[in-house]
């Protein structure tokens, strides 16, 4: 067994809680348990899933596995009846919780309201469902407690008596939520007050139901969920200062103080409930996700199902104290809410299943721990409380089998509105699903749900993601097809939406719109072009949306993206600094301001920034690199040293940190021996970066190799007796066609570049680090080329089309084969934009090389290529 | 005095800090309200009487 570090574990749950509220009110000493708790353990943002939706984040972080695995996809599942829906509930989760887990450990555990958790599960301990809080009567005296609410059921009775009516709810409760109540009569009877009525009754459920069984149970591990920081949010974020231009001025006095208050109370509940815990017990509080307190509020909920998840924000809180965790009062950062299940396992001295998506914390943990792992948990015999999963049916599956019953006459025909709801409910829960998939990196297996939900429904949503997720894996000819797909949608959107204006105002001045391509559409095209090395053509598109949307991080980084790639640093300097005011701790926007500093001398700012992201992520070696390059300019050669190290220790392959290592130690610090270290690691581990020009026959690969020479790269070629000559003027080097059989010759490449065919690629050993240029042409045209080169008559219509699939075919394998090669990086040039925008080609190129080159040198033999293409 | 006991005493009638304490802030709020109840039923029984006589 693992070493244990805690033998009890407390994990409270606040929906929605969020740093950006938190930080003032402790600033204002507002929330003294919270910021004593922080203050005693560690602290940081816990990275949420997409889609912020609190069923599925919930699971996950009692699971430790994504949506597709746990079962539970979104807010609601088919009546058993399959005719309606009803919430989600813990029959629909198909994996065993961290209760579970316990349970089959023989440990107590007990859970108050996690979502899901109706109906409850046999654990070892007393289990309260989600559903014990809701009142369903108008009066305390007939609100009956529903079956599955307690486990044990002998604790029903008992268990009843801490359940809050919100007629129990007086004035006095209310006031430091809506102060204006006491006096303005009418102000009671608004619908806002009697939400905050139920948010505080049903949290002071939860709060009493839990204190109760602290009091009065033994356990080893206990999670308590309250929802009501969310639920005070959505009812009353937009009221929380400071006041916006279009929020109403007396509703904003009237509930200002909503959401802070909710926050009070919280931290007062918290403060209780930390008083019945021993020094032995380590808590973790935590939020499934954040919500948006600023400017970045959105002006309205989008019209669609899940719609107010669009005010979460996707970093939530945590906090962890007590034995096991350091003491130190410090920020911790890379965790996710798919890493708590882990951490619970690991400081409890419990193995962790290997089928689990995230990590235990242990850079958090007091003490250094050898994790143990198992296969799975599901694969662990023993009684876990987890409900049958013989006896219990998958509702979805349930739902279709009885549909197949209906049309088979077997049982009565059921209500088509009922079932359409149903339907579009699936669609919807497999929506999230595919989400949830891309969030974890697992773009194609959400490409097949969102292609099918797509063609089913041409719900334009779903093609949104579709194009976005063919966007990340490059197939750029799919993200084609489905912007015009979605482009005719949105013509055909537009002109029903006329025709019901029309049908009630024939004289309406909407009937005279013009349709015009939607933002997203432009936005796609953008980051399409962007991707392709189109960056001159991408600007202006990403420049239109971002007027539309000028708070989108995304889209600020895209486009300062794109003036630092052109070496336009100080207008990337104003989108980074537009990112920022965005998102203040977002770690690429720190790091290509810093970057962007550091490129026009201002290396102190610079600095500021790179530790910055760093406080952020510090798992960014790219970061630790150029900080280690800023240090090195302020001749802080001690420090700089440090930060190559620390880049090396989190990427080992990263050369060119070995190399100002070498320099730095070497003529530096005079230490010879790390010097000597760096030198055999350059020497023997990574031979060497070799630059290799590709691309089918004909694409410019010659050309290519003549820029990359006259900007400064040494190139590899036959011979100089060869010069003028037909062979050398191709830039070949013969040996590379021998590769197959002798890599010996490798060494002389180092450093330099050299051309070789697409059909050898996959014979470069895997010893060396490859920076690839591919050289794309229409292949048409190409062809075209080739037969006259060949002395064949060619016209579009005389092509061999077996040659043309097989070249279609190269292409393809190559691709392939490159995302499977760590140690190489792709550049795609396209001839004719080199033809095209010389300038921004020549940048782009640089840029992938790495070094500082000759720009107007290479621009000039483009040029010059230029003029032979004319005159051809 | 147990601070349940000292928050009913002192805060104002049925405070948000009463539902703070949790299950023991409860029971003794909900104990308070019953006393209360009973006093003014208690009160009005009285008052009844003395207008009646």
């Amino acid at each position: 067994m693992a070493k244990k570090l805690a033998s009890k574990i407390l994990v409270i749950g606040w929906d929605a809680a969020e740093w950006s509220v938190i930080e003032p009110l402790i600033q204002q000493g507002k929330m003294p348990a919270l910021q004593k708790l922080m203050s005693e353990g560690v602290y940081g943002r816990l990275k949420t899933l997409d889609p912020p939706l609190s069923p599925m984040l919930w699971t996950s972080i009692a699971t430790g596995v994504r949506a597709d695995k746990h079962g539970v996809c979104g807010f609601v599942e088919p009546v058993p009846t399959g005719e309606g829906l009803r919430p989600v509930t813990s029959t629909s989760r198909k994996v065993k919780a961290i209760w579970n887990m316990f349970t089959q450990e023989n440990l107590k555990t007990n859970v108050v309201s996690w979502w899901p958790s109706n109906p409850v599960e046999e654990i070892n301990g007393v289990m309260v469902s989600n559903l014990y809080q809701v009142a369903t009567k108008a009066s305390r005296e007939d609100w009956k407690m529903p079956d599955g609410t307690i486990h044990p059921k002998e604790r029903e009775e008992e268990m009843k008596e801490f359940r809050v009516h919100p007629h129990e709810i007086t004035l006095n409760m209310v006031a430091p939520f809506v102060p204006n109540i006491v006096e303005d009569i009418e102000l009671r009877k608004d619908k806002r007050v009697a939400s905050i009525i139920k948010i505080i009754a049903n949290a002071a459920s939860v709060h009493a139901a839990s204190t109760h069984l602290m009091e009065n149970t033994e356990w080893d591990f206990m999670g308590i969920y309250h929802d009501a920081i969310d639920h005070f949010c959505h009812t009353a974020m937009r009221y929380h200062p400071p006041l916006r231009k279009h929020i109403n001025e007396k509703e904003f006095e009237n509930f200002k103080h909503v959401v802070e208050s909710g926050y009070q109370f919280h931290d007062m509940m918290l403060e209780r409930t930390l008083e019945l815990i021993d020094d032995q017990t380590t808590v973790i509080l935590l939020s499934d996700h954040g919500f948006y307190s600023d400017h970045r509020r959105p002006l309205q909920i989008p019209k669609e199902p899940s719609g107010p998840a669009a005010e979460h924000s996707p970093y939530g809180v945590i906090v962890m104290k007590g034995p096991g965790i350091k003491n130190t009062g410090e920020e911790i950062t890379g965790a996710s809410i798919i890493d708590i299940t882990p951490t619970i396992l690991a400081l409890s001295g419990l193995p962790l299943g290997s089928d689990m998506e995230g990590k235990a914390l242990t850079y958090a943990f007091s003490e250094e721990i050898q994790l143990e792992f198992i296969p799975s948990w599901e694969e662990r015999e023993g009684f876990s409380g987890m409900h049958d999963k013989n006896a219990v049916e998958d509702p979805w599956a349930a739902q279709e089998a009885l549909q197949q019953l209906v049309e088979l006459g077997y049982i009565d025909k059921m209500d088509d509105d009922k079932l359409e709801m149903v339907a579009k409910s699936k669609l919807e829960s497999d929506y999230y699903v595919a989400r949830n998939m891309v969030d974890g990196g697992r773009l194609k297996e959400a490409i097949l749900i969102f292609e099918r939900i797509f063609t089913e429904s041409s719900v334009i949503r779903y093609g949104q993601r579709l194009a976005f997720a063919y966007l990340n894996l490059k197939r750029y000819d799919k993200v084609g097809e489905i912007i015009t797909q979605l482009k005719e949608l949105e013509r055909k959107d537009l002109e029903e939406t006329k025709k019901k204006v029309k049908e009630k105002n024939p004289e309406d001045p909407f009937l005279n719109k013009e349709f015009e391509e939607p933002n997203y559409l432009e936005y796609i095209e953008g980051l399409m072009l962007l991707a392709l090395n189109k960056p001159g053509k991408a600007l202006p598109l990403l420049e239109k949306v971002q007027k539309k949307n000028p708070n989108s991080l995304d889209i600020a980084l895209n486009i300062a993206k794109i003036h630092k790639l052109r070496k336009n640093f100080s207008k990337a300097e104003k989108q980074y600094i537009k990112a920022l005011a965005i998102d203040e701790r977002n770690s690429i926007a720190h790091h290509g301001l810093g970057i962007s500093f550091l490129r026009q001398n201002k290396v102190d700012a610079a600095i500021d920034e790179f530790l910055l992201a760093l406080e952020s992520n510090f798992y960014m070696p790219s970061v630790h690199y150029h900080l280690g390059e800023a240090l090195y300019k302020v001749e802080e050669y001690q420090q700089a040293a440090e930060a190559f190290e620390m880049a090396i220790h989190l990427a080992p392959g990263m050369t060119k940190a070995h190399k100002w290592l070498l320099e730095i130690y070497s003529d530096k610090l005079g230490d010879h021996e790390n010097a000597l270290r760096h030198k055999e690691f350059l020497n023997n581990n990574i031979k060497g970066e070799i630059i290799v020009v590709t691309g089918l026959p004909k694409t410019g690969s010659s050309l290519m190799m003549q820029i990359l020479e006259a900007g400064g790269t040494p190139i590899l070629i036959d011979d100089v007796e060869l010069k003028g000559t037909k062979k050398n003027k191709s830039m070949e080097f013969a040996k590379v066609n021998l590769i197959q059989k002798d890599t010996s010759w490798m060494i002389d490449a180092r450093g330099k570049a050299i051309k070789m065919v697409v059909q050898l690629l996959n014979y470069l050993p895997v010893d060396y680090n490859y920076k690839v240029i591919q050289m794309n042409r229409d292949i048409s045209e190409l062809m075209m080329s080739q037969q006259v080169h060949l002395g064949k008559k060619a016209t579009p219509d005389t092509l061999p089309l077996k040659l043309f699939n097989n070249y279609l075919s190269q292409l393809n394998k190559l691709n392939v084969w490159i995302e499977a090669q760590p140690n190489v990086q792709l550049l795609k040039v396209e001839f004719d934009d080199l033809i095209e925008n010389p300038t921004e080609q020549a940048e782009i190129i640089a840029d992938f090389i790495g070094e500082d080159m000759d720009l107007n040198a290479m621009i000039q033999v483009i040029n010059h290529d230029l003029v032979k293409v004319r005159k051809k | 005095m147990e601070k349940s006991d000292r928050i009913v005493q002192i805060g104002p009638q049925g405070s948000l800090a009463v539902l703070a304490l949790g299950s023991i802030g409860l029971k003794k709020w909900r104990e308070a309200v019953q006393i209360a109840q009973e006093k003014e039923a208690q009160k009005k029984t009285e008052d009844g009487k003395e207008a009646s006589k």
